[in-house]
């Protein structure tokens, strides 16, 4: 019984380990390569280096910092550029993470002012892609 | 012989235990100098911020104040696994918390903590109870265990270095461009081409996938298994991936 038992273990863990990677990396069901994690996608791109800043618009071309944007993500500051290395997820993947973080800051605030984040792409640099991107989130408190 | 028989001798037959264990000091160590320090470091960054994105919504937070109890408790577990003292607990506990940090939150995620969390789950279920102290007297035999484990744990690094190598044939940074040896490694490439170093490394990690897989090759895959680890650490430093990929190696020898 005990050996059914190992051998059902060994037969699911293999089957997991072989599969689930496979289906991460291609895409399934249009089985087109992407970058993914849980995939064994070792050192498969280069580390993604970007500056993003973080901040509010009051007045009309007024850039303001983020009260105590160190609150929401430790050691984030407000309204300087950070420097960013990024070794495990995508830009698609970075931007989504910081769309939800200013949303959630501009949830917070009550202040009717627009809250913001700016990346600029350092590096890798691939054909078409912009070097700039911007999300913006209104601080209306109902959003 | 039938298909049953050869499987129940190919999984469940005896095998000296000391690689098994060997191994087991091996992650154990692995785990105290790098692992355990990098997890201490993503709790505190987690509990210091309020703004998650947690992998799985259902997850439950980590509770304030559980910073320093968290980390004793690992730290006495990779102590327990170093020793040979409840190995199989201590490696299931370190294995839980381990995936439980990964999963409070999408930036804990890297693919070599994933390897290292399923080598400390793959020891959860091995029977490595042999002590630290017990390896080192030679006189007396080392007793045996089933062989399954040692398998499941050489296959495991088969299946990374096979992915691993497929995921650069499609990357658009090597295969044979060799693009990421230009943004990673610029002062290699001015000495050799990065599509040659890019062609090398895809043809060295098939070539060590499936040679894994074949006793009779391993003579010729563990020193050049060993030599990239080394070459890994080399070129980019200290990493986790490197040190456990050679603990793997112990499993061939």
């Amino acid at each position: 019984m005990r050996r059914y038992l190992i051998s059902g273990f060994i037969f699911t863990w293999l089957a997991v380990q072989i599969t689930v990677p496979f289906f991460r990396k291609f895409d399934f069901p249009h089985f087109r390569y992407r970058y993914a994690t849980f995939s064994w996608a070792m050192y498969s791109k280069p580390a993604l280096v970007y500056d993003v800043s973080l901040f509010r618009r009051g007045k009309p071309g007024q850039s303001e910092a983020i009260p105590n944007v160190g609150q929401f993500v430790h050691e984030y500051q407000s309204p300087q550029p950070m420097r960013i290395r990024e070794y495990y997820r995508s830009e698609v993947q970075v931007q989504e993470q910081f769309a939800r973080l200013i949303r959630h800051i501009a949830k917070q605030a009550d202040d009717g002012r627009t809250y913001v984040v700016s990346i600029h792409w350092i590096r890798p640099l691939e054909l078409n892609q912009p070097t700039q991107w911007e999300f913006s989130a209104p601080g209306s408190g109902r959003s | 012989m039938n298909t049953s028989i050869r499987w129940e001798s190919f999984w469940f037959k005896q095998v000296p235990g000391y690689r098994l264990a060997c191994f087991r000091v091996a992650v154990a160590a692995t785990t105290i100098i790098f692992v355990i320090p990098r997890l201490d470091g993503a709790i505190h960054s987690y509990l210091a911020s309020s703004f998650h994105t947690p992998m799985l919504s259902w997850i439950p937070p980590l509770p304030a104040h559980t910073e320093r109890a968290l980390a004793l408790a690992e730290y006495a577990a990779a102590a327990c696994l170093l020793l040979g003292f409840l190995p199989r607990l201590s490696a299931g506990f370190l294995a839980a918390s381990g995936l439980y940090i990964f999963l409070l939150d999408t930036r804990h995620y890297s693919h070599w903590g994933q390897f290292h969390l399923i080598l400390l789950a793959l020891l959860a279920c091995s029977k490595a109870r042999f002590s630290l102290l017990r390896l080192f007297q030679k006189d007396k035999a080392l007793p045996t265990c089933e062989a399954w484990p040692e398998h499941l744990i050489r296959l495991q690094l088969s299946i990374l270095l096979f992915y691993t190598a497929l995921d650069k044939v499609f990357s658009p940074y090597w295969g044979t461009s060799g693009m990421f040896f230009t943004y990673e490694f610029d002062a290699l490439t001015r000495r050799i081409a990065p599509s040659l170093l890019s062609s090398a490394t895809i043809g060295l990690e098939f070539f060590l996938a499936m040679s894994f897989l074949f006793r009779p090759l391993w003579r010729m895959a563990v020193p050049l298994g060993f030599l990239f680890a080394a070459a890994l650490q080399f070129f980019i430093g200290p990493i986790t991936f490197a040190w456990d990929f050679m603990a793997v190696l112990i499993l061939f020898l």
